[in-house]
């Protein structure tokens, strides 16, 4: 008996610290198991801030490009949000001052651009193409405490203009568009732009604003819209007798021409192309002095035709064309493929005026028509509904029956001869997260 | 010695309660965190779909329909001929400096959604946004807002398995257009 009440005085206590030995384990065990949790939260919570701060950064780029081609500072300058010399605003002797901008919800972006470098330069990665000029473009992103860096080469390019600067219709001197009968007439589904008026009868709607200079006038009835989009400047307009689209001109086009295809539609003394039957006009380059589509007539393009047609007056080849001579008129109907897009037909008109050519383009009865037009002295007219796919730009728009307008973004792709200069991302790299040189903005991007 | 056990069971039945119940609570947040990664990859891969379609086809091909919940993304829309979008969703942040007019296209390429995302374990609600923003820098203050600058590409990913996430994720960046000159 004795020996067992030993025994047992021996093991007093031991369940108890057996108990508290297991309960350190797991106590030791769940607390690794939390620091885990939490180091994965940190790791989730790192990995959507990096890749927000990734777009903040690209939308840096972005800006900082787009104000490059758009504010135009000397070759010399770097560019916040105005032109500004090297070695102000806070940067280092010789390097550019940073633009700061944010993208909301915590997001924030910031770019340096360097002057214009030769394109040997290899600060922005490899040299640019030869005879190339360069702007090295490094923009960071930051959301919360993550930060992602990049970089591109802004390499000059020499483009041309664009034919149709607005997805839609302009009329630079007028739109005047009238009631709506509200079973889809008169609907622009685009832009309308004018340096002057934009009336707008009632019920009409145009989808992606009404653009237009300051000074310019917006009348609008009953049940329209048109929400306003201020345009900085006018509408720069190419006069025909310069324009150059894929090296034609009026001038060139007048005496080298695929008007013969025509056939007997075509009458090669006055360049009149007179359709008094359904035809078909086959892809390539045209120089008409006047069309003419006879009443239940229609003039079509096949799927796949490319055409051109350039519509000269007396204004442009006094020798060529007839007196009085530079118009289209529609009594029929003009049908383009329904799987041509809408640079496949391309119309230039000369115009018989310098400006407001008042009956130069007639539609007189019901067409749907897909191709752009571009008429900078002649205004279009209608009698009967119109549904025009592309674009259009004109003196003046003046339709009262009825038009629905569908932009076709393929249009802004035709441009004029080349003689901008604009700049276009080259290499791109993502770069360390900070500089390397904290005085070099550009440093860290090998 | 029966009262020592009876103790020690007791010490030993409340850690292992303790236990069970941390374990729970870090399965619940290691889902959490694992969904939050999945639908940051889901928000970035969605952001370069819509990237991809370039500057021309970057717009709604239909305006996305407002909500009265404050959780979901289609809250910072408002009705309207084309709809604006609240693209900063601080607090605070309201009014026309930040919210913009949609854009919208038929001829686009991007459908608002929402669109599911995920797989068995994580999954949510993917809404796209494309509105148009204003550069004071280049249209000048009279001409903002209203001035077509930038097109801003919003994506905001909701998760609804395992868990619901209070927010939804919000990505953005600005895009301009690669032939944009003062002639244009």
């Amino acid at each position: 008996m004795t020996g067992q009440r030993i025994r047992a005085a021996d093991e007093q206590g031991i369940a108890l610290i057996i108990a508290i030995s297991v309960l350190l384990i797991l106590t030791l065990l769940g607390a690794a198991v939390l620091a885990q949790a939490g180091s994965f939260s940190h790791q989730a919570n790192a990995t959507r801030d990096k890749q927000r701060a990734l777009s903040a950064a690209e939308a840096g780029i972005e800006v900082g490009r787009y104000r490059l081609n758009m504010l135009r500072p000397a070759d010399s300058s770097c560019l916040t949000d105005v032109a500004a010399a090297p070695g102000t605003g806070g940067a280092a002797a010789g390097e550019c001052p940073a633009y700061v901008g944010s993208l909301g919800n915590g997001a924030a972006y910031t770019y340096t651009l360097t002057p214009l470098q030769p394109g040997s330069s290899t600060e922005c990665g490899p040299p640019a193409p030869s005879g190339d000029y360069q702007r090295c473009l490094t923009a960071i992103g930051k959301v919360k405490g993550a930060s992602r860096r990049v970089q591109t080469r802004l390499d000059t390019h020499l483009v041309g203009s664009p034919v149709f600067p607005l997805q839609g219709a302009i009329g630079i001197d007028h739109v005047k568009i009238g009631n709506s009968n509200g079973s889809g007439s008169n609907q622009i589904n685009g832009a309308l732009g004018s340096d002057g008026t934009i009336t707008l009868g009632n019920n009409v709607t145009v989808s992606n604003g009404c653009h237009s200079p300051a000074g310019s006038t917006l009348l609008i009835g009953n049940g329209a819209s048109c929400p306003v989009v201020p345009e900085q400047q006018s509408f720069a307009v190419t006069v025909p007798s310069s324009l150059e689209v894929n090296g034609n001109t009026f001038a060139s086009t007048a005496t080298t021409n695929d008007d013969a295809q025509a056939g007997a539609a075509y009458s090669a003394g006055g360049r009149a192309l007179h359709v008094t039957s359904d035809m078909t006009l086959p892809s390539g380059t045209y120089n008409f002095c006047s069309i003419l589509i006879d009443k239940n007539v229609t003039l079509s393009f096949a799927a796949g035709a490319q055409v051109a047609i350039f519509l000269d007056s007396d204004l442009g080849d006094p020798l060529g064309c007839p007196r009085g001579s530079g118009t289209i008129t529609v009594n029929g109907t003009i049908v383009n493929d329904a799987s041509n897009r809408a640079p496949s037909l391309q119309l230039y008109v000369y115009g018989t005026q310098s400006s407001g050519g008042a009956n130069d383009i007639m539609f007189n009865q019901n067409a749907t028509i897909t191709a752009t037009l571009y008429a900078p002295n002649s205004v279009i007219s209608t009698t009967n509904a119109l549904t025009w796919t592309g674009a259009m730009f004109l003196w003046g728009i003046d339709i009262k029956n009825g038009i629905t307008l569908n932009a076709d973004p393929d249009t802004s792709s035709i441009l004029t001869n080349a003689t901008l200069t604009e700049f276009r991302s080259g290499n791109w790299r993502e770069c360390r997260s900070t500089p390397t040189t904290s005085t070099d903005p550009e440093s860290g991007c090998t | 010695m029966i009262v020592e056990v009876l103790v020690a069971t007791l010490v030993l039945a409340v850690g292992l309660i303790a236990t069970v119940a941390t374990f729970d609570a870090t399965r619940h947040e290691e889902n959490g965190s694992a969904a939050l990664q999945a639908a940051s990859h889901a928000g970035s891969q969605a952001m370069e779909q819509v990237l991809a379609d370039g500057y021309l086809g970057m717009g709604l091909i239909s305006a996305p329909a407002p909500s009265s919940d404050p959780l979901d993304p289609d809250y910072y829309v408002t009705a309207g001929s084309p709809g604006a979008y609240q693209w900063d969703q601080r607090s605070g942040a309201s009014g026309s400096a930040a919210t913009e007019p949609l854009v919208i296209d038929p001829g686009a390429l991007v459908d608002p959604g929402p669109t599911a995302w995920g797989d068995a374990h994580y999954g949510g609600r993917i809404y796209r946004y494309v509105s148009w923003a204003c550069d004071v820098a280049v249209a000048g203050a009279a001409g903002c807002p209203g001035h077509h600058d930038f097109k801003r590409v919003t994506v905001a990913v909701t998760i609804s398995t395992p868990t619901t996430l209070r927010r939804p994720l919000v990505f953005q960046t600005l895009v301009s257009d690669p032939n944009a000159g003062p002639s244009a």
